[in-house]
């Protein structure tokens, strides 16, 4: 019920962002291979491994993988992708992103704020060259790249790491406990698919936000108004009036579609500052 | 005259709207307003950063390159000033864009020194080979992306705090309040080159 809750909250807050969508893809599971690069069981194997890792420790690591990564370099790239995906807790900051582009043949990890003593920069550059490559090498394996071996074995020194951290010990993931097809069970994921839905209920108020949204919802209102002129959307122009008064009322007191309230940090999950490595 | 009572109630709706909006209006600038000290303060905080590398990376170069004393003291010196430079007030530094270009310039200035450095690195395969150079390596680039990130937070912080504050009715608020303008120094385009290090482009 709670997570419902959070999930609301979070699509009510992603209807009034004003997002730059920028084209890098979104996060909506633990493991997102856009690159076509592990098998089906390989992937569940590292989910549970991460679910694993948040549940026991709340830090929120993600793997990504990329066919290539257009004309962006990897650090701004990364950071773009945690800031359109927030991860990790807000506050705690304790997200990371473990990324590889396939034509650049690059990894990189960025890491957020509060993983920055646990993981500076010139350990996550080590992890990289000791660790990842030494699975996933071009030199060493032309063909035959071991990418789940290499993700997991990051995940696991990675995993111990934080662990180590906060104190607790992390316990061997149940493939059958953590296996299960439960992807969604981070607010993260419901951003993406409620987030359309209901930020179509709040599109009268969006019409005067700007943007990508601004427009698309601007359509959805013209026709609501152009619906009134048959009586069948009273309703929909008396929506428009409120929300558009809300909107004024609500920025002063929620900075609604204020992008930037605290440099740097979104609404929900972690900050990013753009610590981390890559090679 | 029933008309005169609704007049009334209007007026009175009016009044009650630009209370709250103009309440509302007020804590969004305060708000942003912080963002952007708070923005330039993480800018600073992140050069520092940057500053406390030298001393680390310096004493590991010294090991293996033991005759190229010049550089190591070019190095040191230019660090020392520039920690004076790290530590201006914020409030001064978030609207006064000739204070952030002077900043800008002098960690610009300990760039080059750093540059240098790393180019006599370059003559020592063994060095070069040490894990301790090459996290050294990833450490730097990693603050160098730092602070391009928090300047170019610190300027977008900046812009929304403008853009709100230059609104129709928080303009007109604002002959009240006089919340000042924070403008920002847009370096062209070369102006800071960062740190090149050997790998860990792209």
């Amino acid at each position: 019920m709670k997570k419902m809750l959070i999930a609301l909250a979070a699509c009510i807050l992603a209807a009034f962002a004003t997002g730059a969508s920028a084209d890098v893809p979104v996060l909506n599971g633990y493991v997102v291979d856009n690159a076509g690069l592990l098998t089906r069981e390989q992937r569940q194997k590292l989910e549970g491994a991460l679910r694993a890792l948040q549940h026991q420790t709340t830090a929120q690591m993600i793997v990504l993988t990329v066919k290539d990564r257009g004309d962006l370099d990897a650090k701004s790239f990364a950071l773009k992708v945690v800031e359109k995906s927030p991860i990790g807790v807000k506050g705690k900051d304790n997200g990371l992103l473990l990324m590889y582009a396939v034509k650049e043949d690059r990894f990189r990890i960025e890491v957020a704020y509060g993983l920055d003593g646990v993981l500076p920069d010139g350990l996550c550059g080590s992890i990289i060259r000791d660790v990842l490559r030494a699975k996933a090498d071009p030199i060493k394996h032309p063909d035959k790249k071991d990418f789940a071996g290499a993700f997991e074995d990051a995940i696991a020194v990675i995993g111990k790491l934080i662990a180590k951290e906060s104190g607790v010990t992390l316990k061997p993931v149940e493939s059958q406990e953590y296996a299960e097809n439960d992807t969604h069970t981070s607010p993260v994921w419901y951003v993406g698919t409620l987030g359309l839905i209901i930020s179509g209920v709040f599109g009268f108020a969006s019409l005067f936000i700007g943007g990508v949204s601004g427009a698309f919802f601007g359509a959805i209102a013209g026709f609501m108004v152009a619906a009134t002129l048959t009586g069948a959307g009273i309703g929909a122009l008396i929506g428009f009036f409120v929300g558009f008064i809300a909107r004024f009322i609500l920025e002063g007191f929620w900075y609604v579609g204020s992008p930037v309230v605290e440099a740097g940090f979104s609404a929900l999950g972690g900050a990013f500052g753009g610590g981390g490595a890559d090679g | 005259m029933r008309y005169v009572r609704y007049v009334g109630y209007g007026v009175l709706a009016l009044f009650a709207f630009l209370f709250l909006h103009s309440w509302g209006a007020y804590n969004t600038l305060v708000t942003r307003d912080e963002g952007v000290k708070a923005a330039w303060s993480e800018v600073q905080s992140q050069y520092k950063r940057r500053l406390d590398l030298i001393p680390n990376l310096v004493r590991t170069v010294e090991e293996y390159a033991t005759h190229e004393k010049g550089v190591f003291v070019q190095v040191t010196e230019a660090r020392a000033k520039m920690a004076k430079a790290v530590n201006t007030d914020v409030s001064a530094l978030a609207s006064n864009p000739a204070l952030q270009q002077q900043l800008l310039e002098s960690q610009a200035a300990l760039a080059n020194s750093l540059q240098r450095l790393l180019a006599v690195a370059e003559g020592y395969p063994n060095l070069k080979a040490s894990e301790n150079f090459i996290r050294l390596q990833d450490e730097l680039a990693g603050t160098e992306n730092r602070v391009a990130v928090a300047r170019g937070r610190a300027i977008k912080a900046s812009q929304d705090y403008n853009a709100f504050r230059c609104r129709a009715l928080t303009s007109l608020y604002n002959n009240l309040w006089h919340f000042p303008v924070r403008e920002y120094y847009q370096a062209p385009e070369n102006a800071e080159q960062p740190v090149q290090v050997t790998f860990g482009k792209g």
